[in-house]
C-alpha cells in the first residue's frame, strides 16, 4: 500500500474497527469480577481479571482516536466514505489473487478438513490451490474456485446448523466419496478445457502429481510417522490403515 | 562453576550430541532443509522452524533443538543464495546481499561470493554463539533480583521495543499491533482467579490461546497469501564455477567482521527486531566506514561480508534474551520459544536451575549447526541452487497444508486451525497497512507475563504505583520505556534534533 490516501482510508476503517473492539472488551469486562467476590475470594481493584483488559482498552482507545484523526485531517475519511459500496477493485488482478487465495485457504479450514477425509480434502485443496495460480489461466482459476468453494461452504453451513453427519456413519462415507468424485472430475474436466494448451496441460499435471504426492505423504508421515490422528479419517485412511495393517503382517 | 569446570561439560555435551548417529542425519537433513527454505523466496526463516516445530515435538528435546537451531541458521544463511544469484532476496534478512553479492555474480565471480558469504555467516554464528554463552549466565543472574514489578515492565518493554524498529508508517501503528496481541493474550482463564475472560461461550479457548498456531498463523499465512498475490517468477541462476571460502579476503576484512558480528548481536539481542535489520545496520555502517564507499553497491566483497556477519550473529544474540528472560530477540526466536514451550521448556531467569545443563547443550548445538552449515554450504551449494528454479505457486501450497496439519497435530484442536487463519487473515491486513507484526506476536507470547505480574505486584503492593518508581531496575525500566516510546514521536525527535542543532551551532557563534 504505497499510495498514502489509500493507507489513511485504510486507516479510517481499521480505527472503527478499533473502537468496536474497545467496546466490546470494556462490555465484556463489566461483567468481569471487579471489587465485588468471586468464587468465595473478596476481590480488589488490583487483582480483578478486568485490570488489564481495561488497560488495554484504554490504551486501544487513544491510539484509535489518533488513526481516527489522522484519517480525517489528511482527507483518508472522506475518501474512504467516497468509495463506500465501490466493489470494482475487488475482481481486479491482484486484489482478485488475494481474495481466492483467503477463499482457498478459510474453505480447507472451515469447510473442509474437519469433515472430509484428510487425503481427499487435502488434495483438492492442493489441486485447487496450485492449478489456479500455477497454470495461469483465469478460467481455470475460475473453475477450480468455484467447483472447490461450491463443496466447502455447504459443508461448513450444514455443520453450523448440525445436519452435517457425525463420523463413522455410511452418510458421511457417502459424502467423502462424493468430494472423491467432484476431485476426479474436477481434475477430468480441466484436463479437457486445456486440451490446446500443451503449456497449460503440463502444468496441470505438475499439479495433479504435486497434490496427490503431498496429500499421501503427509498422511503416511502424520498418521503412521508421528501417530496423529488426522482431523477426519474416511475411506482413504481407512484404505491406507488396512494396507499398513496387510504390510505390518506380511513383515511379521 | 569455574571456567575449566564449563568447557568440560561444554565438550562433554558436544560429544554426547556427536555420538549420536541419528543427530548427525538430523542436522545435515535440517541443515539441508533450512537452506532451501532461506534460498527460495517466499519461505523465510520463520515459517521454516515454525514448520519443524509441528514435525519434532516428538522427538527428544535435544535432537529437535539440533532440528530447530539448524533449520534457523541454515534458512537465515540460504536467504543469500537467491540474492547473489537471481537478485531477488531468498530472506529479508539477506536484502542487503542482493547489493553487492548480484554484482559479483555478474562479473562472473558467483562462487567467490557464495564462498564469501558461507565463511562470514559462519564466522558470525560462532561469534553469536560465543556472545550467547558468555552473557546469558550473567543476565539470568541479573534476573533473578527480579520481582513481579520488574517482569511486568520488561514485558512491556519487550512489546514497546519491538515495534520501534519495525513500524513504517505512523510510529504508533507497533503499539496499536502490541495491543491486539496482548488483547489475545488476555483471552481465556485468567491466571490468578481463572476467571474466563473473552471466550464468548467456547470452552475449547478456556485454556487460552495456544502460541504456536497463532505464530504460524502470523507468520506463514501472510507470506503465503502475499507471495500467491504477487508470484514470483522463477529467475535463471546467474553462473557458479568455483565455491572457495575465500579466508584471505575475510582476513583483509577483520574489522569488518568484527563489527559486524558485534552489530548482529546486539540488534539480536532487542526484542522483536531481526535479522533484516542487523544486515542492514552492518552495511551501512560498513559503507559509512569504508575508504571506499563508492565501491558499495557495485560488487564490493566487505558488502557481502557485513550483510551475511550480522544476519548470522543476529541468531546468537536473539537467543540471549529468549534464554535468560523468555523475551524473542527475533521473528524466529519466537517460533523457537513456542517450540520449547511445546518440550516443557519454559525459558527465563529460572532456566539454569530448572535444566542445569540446558545453555550448554544451545551452545553446543550452535557450534554443530554452524560447522555442518559451512560443510553444506561449501558441498552442496551446487545441488541447492537448483531448487531456485521452483515456482512459488507449487511449493507455497503445500508449505500451507503443513502449517494446518503441523498445527493441528500440536493439540488434536481443530479450533487451532480455526484462530490460525483468523490470526494469518488479520496479519495479512495489518501487513498491508504497515502494522509491524512483532510487536503483536511478542503481545501474545508476553501477555500473561505482563498481566500475571501487574496484578501480583499490586497485590504486594496493595494497589499502590509507587514501587514501581523506587525500586532502582524498576525506575530504569520505565525511563527506557518512556525514552523509547518518545524516540519514536516525531514532534520529540524534531525538538531533540533543535537541541542537537542549538548545541552544535554553538561553540562556532560565541565570540
Amino acid at each position: 500500500m504505497d499510495d498514502p490516501i489509500r493507507m489513511r482510508k485504510a486507516d479510517f476503517w481499521t480505527s472503527l474497527i478499533f473502537f468496536g473492539i474497545v467496546a466490546g472488551m470494556i462490555g465484556s469486562a463489566m461483567t468481569m469480577p471487579l471489587k465485588d467476590s468471586f468464587a468465595g475470594v473478596q476481590n480488589a481493584w488490583y487483582v480483578s481479571p478486568a485490570l488489564l483488559p481495561l488497560m488495554i482498552a484504554g490504551g486501544l482507545f487513544i491510539l484509535a482516536t489518533a488513526l481516527l484523526v489522522n484519517a480525517i485531517r489528511t482527507g483518508g475519511a472522506r475518501a474512504a466514505l467516497a468509495s463506500l459500496g465501490n466493489w470494482a477493485e475487488a475482481g481486479k488482478g491482484a486484489t482478485a489473487r488475494m481474495l481466492v487465495s483467503i477463499a482457498i485457504i478459510a474453505g480447507y479450514v472451515y469447510g473442509l478438513i474437519p469433515r472430509v477425509d484428510y487425503v481427499v480434502t487435502t488434495a483438492l485443496f492442493l489441486q485447487v490451490f496450485i492449478a489456479a495460480f500455477y497454470v495461469d489461466r483465469k478460467e481455470v482459476m475460475r473453475l477450480q474456485t468455484a467447483v472447490y468453494l461450491f463443496v466447502a461452504i455447504p459443508a461448513f453451513l450444514a455443520d453450523l446448523v448440525g445436519v452435517y453427519p457425525p463420523p463413522g456413519t455410511p452418510a458421511r462415507y457417502s459424502l467423502d466419496v462424493i468430494v472423491l468424485v467432484v476431485l476426479g472430475w474436477l481434475g477430468a474436466v480441466t484436463w479437457r478445457r486445456l486440451a490446446s494448451d500443451a503449456d497449460g496441460r503440463h502444468r496441470f499435471a505438475v499439479t495433479m502429481a504435486v497434490s496427490v504426492t503431498v496429500a499421501l505423504l503427509t498422511s503416511v508421515s502424520f498418521k503412521f510417522g508421528l501417530l496423529v490422528p488426522l482431523p477426519a479419517e474416511g475411506p482413504v485412511v481407512r484404505a491406507m490403515e488396512t494396507v499398513a495393517l496387510a504390510l505390518r503382517r506380511l513383515g511379521a | 562453576m569455574d571456567l575449566v569446570g564449563q568447557f568440560s561439560i561444554f565438550f562433554g555435551t558436544l560429544v554426547a550430541l556427536l555420538s549420536n548417529p541419528y543427530n548427525w542425519v538430523l542436522l545435515v537433513v535440517s541443515m539441508v532443509l533450512g537452506i532451501v527454505f532461506g534460498a527460495l523466496p517466499g519461505l523465510t526463516a520463520t515459517l521454516g522452524v515454525a514448520l519443524l516445530t509441528t514435525l519434532t515435538y516428538g522427538l527428544p528435546l535435544s535432537s529437535a533443538m539440533i532440528s530447530l537451531l539448524a533449520m534457523y541458521v541454515g534458512a537465515v544463511y540460504g536467504g543469500s543464495y537467491a540474492s547473489i544469484l537471481i537478485n531477488i532476496p531468498g530472506t529479508a534478512a539477506a536484502a542487503a546481499t542482493a547489493l553487492d553479492g548480484y554484482p559479483m555474480a555478474l562479473r562472473g565471480e558467483g562462487g567467490r561470493a557464495l564462498g564469501l558469504t558461507t565463511t562470514a555467516s559462519f564466522i558470525g554464528t560462532v561469534l553469536g554463539t560465543v556472545a550467547l554463552a558468555a552473557t546469558a549466565p550473567l543476565i539470568a543472574r541479573l534476573a533473578l533480583q527480579f520481582t513481579s514489578f520488574e517482569f511486568f515492565l520488561l514485558a512491556f518493554f519487550g512489546i514497546v521495543i519491538s515495534g520501534s524498529l519495525t513500524a513504517n508508517d505512523l510510529f504508533y501503528k507497533s503499539w496499536i499491533a502490541g495491543l491486539l496481541g496482548l488483547i489475545l493474550a488476555c483471552v481465556g482463564r485468567d491466571n490468578l482467579q481463572s476467571y474466563p475472560r473473552f471466550t464468548m461461550g467456547f470452552s475449547q479457548i478456556e485454556g487460552g490461546i495456544e502460541v504456536v498456531p497463532v505464530l504460524i498463523g502470523a507468520f506463514g499465512i501472510p507470506q503465503i497469501i502475499k507471495t500467491m498475490r504477487d508470484p514470483l517468477r522463477a529467475a535463471k541462476p546467474q553462473e557458479v564455477r568455483k565455491i572457495l571460502p575465500d579466508w584471505g579476503t575475510i582476513g583483509r576484512q577483520f574489522k569488518n567482521v568484527v563489527r559486524s558480528a558485534l552489530i548482529g548481536i546486539g540488534i539480536g539481542a532487542v526484542p522483536g527486531v531481526g535479522e533484516d535489520v542487523a544486515a542492514w545496520v552492518s552495511y551501512g555502517t560498513a559503507k559509512n566506514t569504508s575508504r571506499h564507499p563508492e565501491r558499495f553497491g557495485t560488487g564490493e566483497p566487505a558488502g557481502v561480508v557485513a550483510c551475511e556477519t550480522a544476519n548470522n550473529a543476529c541468531i546468537g544474540g536473539a537467543l540471549i534474551p529468549l534464554l535468560t528472560l523468555g523475551i524473542p530477540g527475533s521473528p524466529p526466536a519466537a517460533m523457537l520459544l513456542g517450540a520449547l514451550l511445546i518440550h516443557g521448556v519454559n525459558p527465563g531467569p529460572n532456566l539454569p536451575f530448572e535444566r542445569p545443563g540446558f545453555l550448554i547443550e544451545v551452545t553446543a548445538t550452535m557450534l554443530l549447526c554452524s560447522a555442518a552449515m559451512w560443510a553444506c554450504g561449501m558441498l552442496l551449494c551446487r545441488q541447492v541452487i537448483k531448487v531456485l528454479r521452483a515456482p512459488s505457486e507449487v511449493f507455497l501450497p503445500i508449505v500451507a497444508v503443513l502449517c494446518v496439519i503441523g498445527s493441528y497435530a500440536i493439540g488434536l484442536n481443530i479450533v487451532n486451525l480455526y484462530l490460525m487463519v483468523l490470526v494469518g487473515v488479520a496479519a495479512y491486513f495489518l501487513i498491508e497497512m504497515e502494522y509491524p507484526i512483532a510487536p503483536l506476536v511478542i503481545g501474545v507470547i508476553l501477555g500473561p507475563m505482563a498481566d500475571e505480574n501487574l496484578r501480583r505486584a499490586l497485590m504486594v503492593s496493595q494497589g499502590s504505583f509507587l514501587p514501581f518508581f523506587t525500586r532502582p531496575v524498576s525506575l530504569i525500566l520505565i525511563l527506557t520505556i518512556v525514552l523509547v516510546m518518545l524516540n519514536q514521536v516525531p514532534a520529540y525527535r524534531l525538538w531533540q534534533t533543535g537541541i542537537f542543532d542549538r548545541l552544535r551551532r554553538r561553540p562556532t557563534t560565541a565570540p
